[in-house]
């Protein structure tokens, strides 16, 4: 009995670390795939969640009745036409990173990348 | 033998759950954190608050901004600002708030000289800066605005509440609303047993404690001409950080010229005296934000005068030529940018 186990210790604790490592690579890159995401929010209310790996084009209403298109792109997001007076949201550009959010005031809309 | 394997054995299970640890610790990274938009004031807020009370005390805040919202605004006609503007010389009966917020306004008025004047709305007006339809005034329409614009002019009745200015004169709360609000939001917070949070309302920032992990909280300066750089970082636990700034609204005129929508009282002119971005640091979310202004209108020299002064609050002033002054009481919190050109004002304590 002893003898058996002494012969598949070795081998049992290397598959165990290596197993280890294997599901922590996993759920890393998981983790990371998932985390770009954008938010977008009206008036402190979210009106949607964008995944950034699925390219997509989509028209929102904003207040005061100011229409906003955001574009998703290539794991990035931005505003690409508002009927805002300032065009503020629109000369910000392309934001990727968490944390990074684009906001158009006269709309009250708030796009913001985060994690999950 | 047996020791060897047991030891073995249990060194591969230490290792494997503390892989596992790691990888939980960042998937679960959400220590109840609760975070609020509020457009509000003519700016985008947010609120970001840690702990069991989180949510309630970002309502009471939300609740605290509209408030004051109302009393403040100087276009809603029930607001204790129309009252007063438009009492055609009689004076108005106002809030506690209002009584407060205009006693410290005239008081870093009469500190700075004028540099602060909550008086300045008819020419702000003029400018365009109220209304987005932006012109040059000729100097002859300024100088005649000018004659209704001095906070010396201002009596605050403290017994009566009650707040007098002259007929054809404007108050606006413009440089002075957003600094007592965050001071006031984060009392709310205090009290509702919020150890831990932080309150960015437009670009005014206010802390409440450390963040939650027990570390400062670190609050950018940007680049005043490109938002995307950071200037330099402070390290701050409750303290407001409140910059002034010309590119944070202005105009370029068909002189091609920009005009900016911080005007010094003393000419009616955007205040143009070698500075482009002045922050302060304090206490006081209020004198933070009054003084930003002051600070940016009195300009280089004036300013770094002001602040060698004044020991109970800190600044950093930014010229046109991208040097940068930075009062002594930051040398621990302060973690300026490679790159740029940094001075110490040092003073006596
Ligand atoms: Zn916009």
């Amino acid at each position: 009995m002893n003898v058996y186990l002494k012969k598949l210790a070795v081998p049992l604790c290397i598959t165990m670390v290596i197993a280890g490592c294997i599901i922590w690579i996993i759920l890393q890159n998981l983790y990371k795939n998932k985390g770009s995401i954008a938010e977008v929010r009206v008036s402190g209310e979210t009106i949607m969640r964008l995944d950034l790996s699925e390219n997509t084009r989509i028209k929102l209403n904003g207040e005061e009745g100011i229409d906003i298109i955001i574009v998703v792109e290539n794991g990035g997001i931005y505003v690409e036409h508002s009927d805002c007076p300032d065009k503020i949201c629109e000369k910000k550009g392309r934001i990727t990173d968490t944390g990074d959010s684009i906001v158009c005031l006269p709309a009250h809309t708030v796009i913001e990348v985060i994690k999950k | 033998m047996v020791m060897d394997l047991k030891r073995l054995l249990s060194f591969a299970i230490a290792a494997i759950m503390l892989l596992l640890c790691s990888c939980s610790e960042n998937i679960d990274n959400s220590e109840k954190e609760y975070k609020k938009d509020i457009f509000a004031m003519d700016t985008y807020m947010t609120l970001k608050l840690y702990g069991e009370n989180g949510k309630k005390a970002a309502t009471l805040s939300q609740d605290e901004i509209m408030r004051l919202e109302k009393l403040f605004s100087v276009t809603d006609e029930q607001s204790d600002i129309a009252k007063i503007n438009n009492s055609s010389g009689n004076g108005a009966v106002v809030s506690d708030d209002t009584i407060k917020v205009a006693t410290k306004a005239l008081d870093i008025a009469s500190d700075t000289d004028g540099a602060l004047d909550i008086s300045i709305y008819p020419v702000l007006k003029e400018w365009g800066f109220t209304t987005e339809n932006y012109k040059v005034p000729d100097s002859t329409s300024l100088s005649a605005l000018l004659q209704n614009v001095d906070y010396k002019n201002i009596s605050i009745n403290q017994k009566e509440n009650k707040i007098t200015v002259p007929n054809g004169y404007m108050l606006d709360f413009g440089s002075v609303a957003k600094g007592y609000t965050s001071d006031r939001i984060c009392e709310i917070i205090r009290e509702n047993g919020v150890s831990s949070a932080l309150v960015n309302l437009g670009g005014n920032v206010q802390a409440v404690g450390k963040k939650n992990d027990g570390s400062l909280w670190k609050v950018a300066i940007e680049h005043p001409k490109d938002k995307s750089d950071t200037i330099c970082k402070l390290s701050i636990d409750n303290k407001a950080v409140v910059t002034s700034g010309n590119y944070e609204r202005f105009f370029e005129a068909e002189d091609g010229k920009k005009y900016w929508h911080i005007i010094d009282p003393k000419t009616g002119f955007p205040a143009d005296n070698g500075l482009i971005s002045a922050s302060v640091i304090g206490s006081s979310g209020l004198e933070c934000d009054a003084l930003s202004t002051a600070l940016f209108v009195m300009g280089t020299n004036r300013a770094i005068e002001f602040c060698s002064k004044h020991t109970d609050i800190d600044a950093v002033l930014i010229d046109k030529e991208m040097n940068i002054y930075i009062t002594d009481g930051l040398r621990e919190s302060i973690t300026v940018s490679s790159g740029y050109n940094f001075t110490f004002i040092d003073r006596l304590k």
